[in-house]
């Protein structure tokens, strides 16, 4: 029974911050429920992304239908994701992501503060 | 030509980095707002369709080796997507400015939460 509300409200707060902003809403869901949660570290990273995925797909879905965003000014980015993905995985586990960690964590700082300026 | 070198380059170093876990779904869409000049809300619309076929692909794999919890799935789906619905129509709905602030806070929060120590290691 908690654990079913403990999912709802990962849930509600990753799929409002998602749809808000367009993005980050695992960064939202995964610490909500990897402290008040009890799964394992390996069925939490995937449960997440069955989480956002519908999300993603509303919220998208949304923008395109409001006007907001356009399939061919994001054809490119596509592009280089679906190339980019399939290297990604190549090289998975060859590099340090202790270190990408926290530089991408500094950049998000930089780019906080840029934005409340 | 030039006009689609530079996203398609972005595009590919963004799911790079988050194939390996770390660009968190945000990278990409700071990179166009701060760097390309791509107005807020676009970018955010581009952000959203850029993480469907990686999601999808990886969804696949998970599902395959029996990693989604369904009872998870089926609390906070429903509800999440309710969210989502409501998170995105108020996102269009507002003057864009409204929400800089906002971000920016979200933005701070998400770097803590990244290199936020993890409490424990469960079982793989």
């Amino acid at each position: 029974m908690k654990a079913a509300w403990t999912a709802r409200l990962a849930g509600a707060a990753a799929g409002l911050a998602n749809g808000l902003f367009g993005g980050g809403g695992g960064m939202v869901f995964l610490p909500i429920q990897s402290r008040w949660g009890n799964l394992s570290q390996r069925k939490l990273y995937a449960t997440c992304v069955g989480v956002i995925f519908p999300v993603c797909l509303v919220s998208a879905a949304v923008y395109l239908w409001k006007g907001g965003v356009s399939l061919t000014e994001s054809l490119p980015y596509l592009a280089g994701g679906l190339i980019g993905g399939f290297f990604g995985g190549k090289l998975y586990g060859k590099i340090s992501t202790k270190f990408l960690k926290w530089l991408f964590a500094a950049f998000l700082f930089y780019a906080g503060v840029k934005y409340l300026l | 030509m030039t006009d689609w070198i530079i996203p398609f380059l972005c595009g590919l170093g963004a799911s790079v980095v988050s194939a390996w876990g770390v660009g968190g779904g945000t990278l990409l869409l700071l990179v166009m707002t701060l760097f390309l000049g791509v107005d807020q809300r676009t970018a955010q619309g581009i952000n959203l369709l850029f993480f469907l076929p990686t999601a999808a692909s990886a969804l696949v794999c998970h599902a395959r080796g029996g990693y989604l919890d369904k009872p998870t799935l089926k609390a906070a789906v429903p509800v999440a997507v309710a969210a989502a619905l409501v998170g995105a129509w108020v996102s269009n709905a507002v003057d864009v400015e409204v929400l800089r602030k906002p971000f920016g806070v979200y933005l701070l929060l998400s770097g803590v939460s990244l290199v936020w120590p993890k409490k424990k290691d469960g079982n793989p």
